[in-house]
């Protein structure tokens, strides 16, 4: 049984590259992205202000909020990439962030070797590095290709890869930043069957996205996050629906 | 759990990713050497052209037997090569590897072990043409040679810490990078690998003593060519290497997990 259970999360992060900032005390508060910048002397940012939920088996989680609410660098605490200032998180489960599809890859590698050390990388054995080269190469139709360095492939033949390979490895949390969703037409139908797949056979997906409507269809809890602060937690359709109204009068 | 376990924890679950980093280190080496005729072996042959020109231009200078000297700047300049390349990679090895780091959630300690898979890789192939140089001189082997074996096992330990401790001051501090390169340009030339100390005069001498790469050399070089153990350099070498892990163990637990941030 997989779960996911993060208790009074707090990220802040160091600003180290001392960039000068002309912003006054009197504009700052006004922009509309991003946590609180207040004077230039600032050493960190806090970009997650005391997050709490908690996922079993079954939860789509979809994470809301404009621009530089703090929405990817919570994911990122999720994925173990960050480790959160403050607060406990809890998992138990197998892990895949899917954040850059095209993470790691080298260019000057074939495909088979870059599908080797992705799977090495997410800490796969011998068996199922296995069955996820049988899996790419059945999906992304790359035939022959999968033995020519990447640098030779095309944008759609890379993205067909790279597509095919992060949707092969299955886990029980999956995380995303933003849905996959591209490719030529014909690739494409196969594109949205596939994330079916893949998102239903994880047992607890956390997911960003701009579009409302996906999440709204996928996602049972939301998390409404602005300025690194939570707004609002609980039921998916109805937080959605009143975000969309607020969004909406301040647009 | 305390930082200290964690930091253990990172070096060994690193450590057993171990197929994980040597193909890394491979590919790293394989894209070096990508569309060459001959790939890897260029490091032998740069190796032993290198080894050839310093003998030719320097062994005539030197007022030191030809044979002798050859086999000096061979061992010489084979663990240097090892030593500088960790050094410098030591450095780099997050702030290389930064789009890991941020995109998946991975022992650190696992890019440490790919930099020196690939040093290692590197030098076993600079060996084969050193030993061909051995060979060629009909250097006989004795028991004391096989002091080569700890030798290396200790610089591996040391690129562990350095890396730990450089690997991080690095990420937050760029500057340390090119500072690092820059000297050990010129530490090259103030260890004793083209020329040996007893060619100083006895008032300079001792600064070479003073020199830890002086000590880090000897361990590897005397007993293959002198026959001799080099305790005093051993025991030198040997409280570097137990002060570096101390620091590197206490620099990695309270910055491990900052690095992200810096990259």
């Amino acid at each position: 049984m997989a779960h996911l259970r993060a208790k009074n999360i707090h990220l802040s992060y160091p600003l180290i590259d001392r960039v000068k900032r002309t912003q006054t005390a009197e504009i700052a508060g006004t922009t509309d992205v991003g946590a609180q910048l207040n004077n230039r002397h600032q050493k960190s940012l806090q970009v997650v202000n005391d997050v709490s939920f908690s996922l079993e088996d079954g939860d789509r989680l979809a994470i809301i909020g404009p621009n530089g609410a703090g929405k990817s660098s919570l994911l990122n605490v999720l994925a173990g990439i960050y480790e959160p200032t403050q607060g406990i998180l809890e998992s138990e489960g197998s892990v895949s962030a899917v954040f850059n599809i095209g993470l790691g890859m080298r260019r000057e590698a074939t495909g088979y070797r870059n599908i080797e050390i992705r799977c090495l990388m997410a800490g796969l054995n011998k068996t199922d590095i296995q069955r996820v080269t049988r899996d790419v190469e059945g999906f992304s139709g790359l035939g022959e290709f999968l033995h020519l360095p990447v640098k030779l492939y095309s944008r759609g033949m890379a993205l067909r890869l790279n597509f095919a390979l992060v949707t092969a490895m299955r886990a029980d949390i999956v995380l995303m930043d933003e849905w996959i969703g591209a490719g030529d037409k014909e690739f494409r139908a196969k594109v949205i069957e596939r994330m079916h797949d893949f998102v239903g056979s994880a047992s607890i997906v956390v997911l960003t996205s701009h579009n409302t409507k996906l999440l709204q269809r996928v996602c049972n809890y939301a998390l409404w996050m602005e300025r690194g602060h939570v707004v609002k937690y609980g039921d998916a359709h109805s937080i959605i629906e009143e975000y969309q109204t607020e969004t909406a009068k301040k647009g | 759990m305390t930082p200290l376990s964690r930091t253990l924890k990172d070096l060994s679950t690193g450590a057993k990713d171990w197929r994980l980093w040597s193909a890394l280190a491979k590919e790293d080496l394989a894209q070096r050497y990508r569309r060459t005729l001959i790939g890897v072996a260029w490091v032998a042959i740069t190796f032993g052209l290198f080894i050839g020109a310093k003998v030719v231009v320097f062994g005539n200078i030197m007022q030191v037997p030809m044979g002798e000297y050859s086999l000096y700047v061979t061992l010489g300049f084979l663990a240097w090569q090892f030593i500088s390349a960790s050094v410098t990679d030591g450095c780099g090895v997050f702030a290389n590897s930064e789009n890991w780091i941020k995109g998946v959630n991975t022992p650190l300690s696992l890019y440490i072990y790919q930099a020196i898979a690939r040093n290692f890789i590197t030098l076993f192939y600079s060996a084969l043409a050193g030993l061909l140089i051995i060979l060629l001189m009909r250097h006989p082997f004795t028991f004391k040679t096989l002091m080569v074996i700890p030798a290396l096992f200790v610089y591996l330990l040391n690129a562990v810490w350095f890396s730990m401790v450089f690997g991080i001051v690095t990420a937050r501090f760029r500057d340390i990078l090119h500072l690092v390169t820059t000297s050990m340009r010129i530490i090259f030339f103030l260890t004793p690998i083209l020329w040996m100390p007893t060619q100083l005069g006895p008032g300079i001498r001792k600064y070479t003593d003073y020199n830890p790469f002086t000590h880090y050399l000897a361990i590897f070089r005397d007993p293959v060519l002198y026959d001799q153990y080099a305790w005093r350099s051993w025991l030198i070498v040997l409280s570097i290497t137990a002060v570096g892990w101390l620091i590197g163990l206490i620099v990695f637990s309270k910055f491990r997990k900052r690095i992200v941030f810096w990259l």
